[in-house]
C-alpha cells in the first residue's frame, strides 16, 4: 500500500489533479461572475470562510474542496515517498545528493503544513474601511480605531481606476513613507497596540499585524474625506512558513550544485570528445 | 542620458542576435557563438542603462523584461556551446529565440515601465528580478529539452542534453521559489497575508507544480524521449506565455 502511495504514477496524477484544479481556479478568478467569490476567500481565515460565506457560492466552495483533496493526495504521496524512497537512498554512494533530496522534500512537507495551518490558526479580517475618528468592532472582540490620516499627495490619485493605478502611482507622485495613518487596537477598552502605519510598513505586536493596504477618498459635506483600508491578521506560524520556504529555495540552489557535479562526471565518462557524437546526416 | 539612448544598444543587440541566428542555421557555430556574445554584451549595456536611468533593475514591461531575459538566455546559450560543440543543436535555438524576442520589441514602444511606488521596496524588486531570471533559465531548459528531441540518432548526446536541461530546470525552479518567497514577504507586509486567493497566485503554484512534474515522471513515461522533452520544455514555454499575457493585459 505504502509503495503504491509513494509511486511516481501517483505523484504525477496528484500533480495533474492539483494543476487542473488551479487551472479551474484561474478560470473562476477570470470570470466576472465568480471573481467576487474568489476574492471573498481572502477576507477571513479559511476556517471562518467555510463556516458560512463559502456556501453562498456552491461552485467556488466545491472547487475549493476538490483543490484541498488534490493537495492532500500530493501531501500523502510526498510523505510516503520520503519514507519508502528517499530515506533508504541515504545509504547510496552519492550521500550529499540523497541527503539534499530528502531535505528538500521534507522542507516542502513543512511548507505545505505551514500553508495548511494558516487555514485554521489565528484570525484575519480584511477590507476594514475606516475614516478618521471611526472604529470597528471585530468578531473576535478586538476594536480598531482610526485616529488620524495624513495624506500629503494629490487626492486625485485616489480617484483613479485600478487599471491606471500602476501608471499613476509613481514614486514621484505617491510618497508611501509620508502618507500615514494613526490607529489604535484595543480589547474591551484596553489598548493592545497602536501607532502609525504606512503602506508596506505594518504595525506589529507579536503575531498580530495591522496592515494598511490603501487609502480611499470619499465625498462628505461637499469635501473630500480620506480614509484607509486595513487588514488585521494574526498567524502564529508565519515565521515557521517563511523559515521553511527560505530553506527550501536554498536547498534547490544546492541541488543545482549536486546536479552539476553529476554532469561533470558524465562528461568525463565519454572516452571521445562529445564533439564527435552528433551526426545529423547519419 | 535619456530613454531615447536605449535605442542604440538595443539595435546592436538585435543585429548581433540576428547574425548569430543566421550563422547558427548555416552551420557556422563558432562564429554564431561570437556574434551571440556581442549581442549579449549589448543586452548587458541596455540593462546597465536601465539601472542608471530608472534607479532600479529591469522589472516589468516588454522592453525591460525581454532585454533582461535575452541577457540571461544569451549567457546560458553561450555557456552551453562554450566547451562542447553541439553542432548547432543549441546555438540555432538559443540565438533564434533571442533574435525573435528582440525583434518583437521593434513593434512595441521601447520605453521604461512607469516607476511604480512599490519599486523602492526591496522584496518587490527581488520578486520581479528572481521571476525574470527564472523565466530566462526555464526557457533555456526548454531549449535543451527541445534540442534533445532532435538528437535522435545519438543516445549519449541526447542523454547529456536532457541532463543539462534538467540542471537548468532545477536552477529555474530555485530562482522561481526565491521569487515566490520574496513575493510572499511583499504580500504579507502589503496585504496582511503571505498567500492570496487570486489568479496570480494560482498561476504561480501551477507553474511550480509543472516544474516538479518534469522530475517525477513514471518510468514508462520517462523512457519516451518525446514525453520527457515535452515535460521538460513545458514550464519555460508556459511561464513565458504567461508573462506575455500579463504584459498585454497591463
Amino acid at each position: 500500500m505504502l509503495n503504491r502511495l509513494s509511486s511516481f504514477t501517483f505523484t504525477i496524477y496528484s500533480l495533474a489533479s492539483l494543476i487542473l484544479s488551479l487551472g479551474f481556479g484561474i478560470g473562476l478568478a477570470f470570470s466576472q461572475t465568480y471573481y467576487p467569490a474568489i476574492r471573498g476567500i481572502n477576507q477571513t481565515l479559511i476556517r471562518d470562510w467555510l463556516k458560512g460565506p463559502a456556501w453562498e457560492d456552491p461552485l467556488t466552495a466545491g472547487w475549493f474542496m476538490v483543490l484541498c483533496a488534490a493537495a492532500l493526495s500530493l501531501f500523502i504521496n510526498l510523505a510516503a515517498c520520503t519514507i519508502t524512497k528517499l530515506l533508504p537512498r541515504l545509504h547510496n554512494r552519492d550521500r550529499f545528493r540523497s541527503a539534499l533530496l530528502l531535505a528538500v522534500h521534507l522542507l516542502l512537507v513543512l511548507v505545505m503544513i505551514g500553508h495548511g495551518a494558516a487555514f485554521f490558526l489565528g484570525f484575519k479580517y480584511e477590507d476594514i474601511r475606516l475614516t478618521p475618528g471611526r472604529s470597528l468592532d471585530l468578531p473576535n472582540g478586538l476594536t480598531v480605531k482610526l485616529e488620524e490620516v495624513r495624506f500629503t499627495d494629490d487626492v486625485a490619485l485616489l480617484k483613479a481606476d485600478q487599471r491606471s493605478a500602476r501608471r499613476l502611482f509613481t514614486r514621484a507622485a505617491f510618497h508611501r513613507r509620508s502618507n500615514t495613518a494613526r490607529v489604535l487596537v484595543s480589547r474591551e477598552g484596553r489598548k493592545i497596540t497602536g501607532g502609525e502605519v504606512r503602506i508596506i510598513d505594518p504595525l506589529k505586536n507579536g503575531p498580530l499585524r495591522l496592515t494598511l493596504t490603501g487609502f480611499f477618498s470619499q465625498r462628505q459635506n461637499s469635501q473630500d474625506q480620506i480614509g484607509v483600508n486595513l487588514t488585521v491578521s494574526s498567524n502564529p506560524l508565519s515565521w515557521f512558513f517563511f523559515a521553511s520556504y527560505a530553506l527550501l529555495a536554498g536547498g534547490c540552489f544546492l541541488l543545482v550544485l549536486a546536479a552539476r557535479r553529476q554532469e561533470i562526471k558524465q562528461v568525463r565518462r565519454f572516452p571521445l570528445s562529445i564533439n564527435s557524437i552528433y551526426h545529423p546526416k547519419v | 542620458m535619456s530613454e531615447a539612448h536605449l535605442f542604440w544598444p538595443y539595435i546592436g543587440a538585435l543585429a548581433a542576435a540576428l547574425a548569430a541566428a543566421f550563422l547558427a542555421w548555416t552551420g557556422r557555430v563558432r562564429a554564431a557563438s561570437r556574434a551571440g556574445l556581442i549581442g549579449t554584451g549589448f543586452c548587458a549595456v541596455c540593462v546597465v542603462m536601465i539601472i542608471y536611468l530608472a534607479d532600479r533593475p529591469p522589472l516589468f514591461g516588454p522592453f525591460e523584461s525581454f532585454v533582461s531575459i535575452a541577457l540571461v538566455l544569451g549567457l546560458s546559450g553561450w555557456h552551453g556551446e562554450r566547451k562542447i560543440n553541439f553542432n548547432g543543436l543549441l546555438a540555432k535555438r538559443f540565438w533564434t529565440l533571442i533574435a525573435l524576442l528582440l525583434l518583437s520589441l521593434l513593434f512595441s514602444p521601447r520605453r521604461l515601465n512607469p516607476d511604480y511606488y512599490m519599486y523602492d521596496y526591496p522584496w518587490t524588486v527581488f520578486f520581479f528580478v528572481f521571476r525574470l531570471t527564472a523565466v530566462a533559465v526555464l526557457l533555456a531548459a526548454s531549449l535543451y529539452h527541445l534540442a534533445a528531441l532532435e538528437a535522435k540518432n545519438s543516445p549519449d548526446l541526447r542523454g547529456f542534453l536532457f541532463q543539462q536541461g534538467r540542471t537548468f530546470l532545477i536552477l529555474g525552479g530555485a530562482f522561481f521559489l526565491a521569487g515566490e518567497f520574496s513575493g510572499s514577504v511583499w504580500s504579507l507586509n502589503w496585504l496582511g497575508d503571505f498567500w492570496r486567493w487570486s489568479r496570480g497566485f494560482f498561476e504561480s503554484t501551477a507553474m511550480f507544480l509543472l516544474i516538479s512534474a518534469a522530475f517525477h515522471l513514471p518510468a514508462k513515461w520517462a523512457a519516451s524521449t518525446t514525453i520527457r522533452a515535452v515535460f521538460g520544455a513545458a514550464p519555460g514555454l508556459l511561464i513565458f506565455g504567461l508573462i506575455i499575457i500579463h504584459q498585454l493585459m497591463e
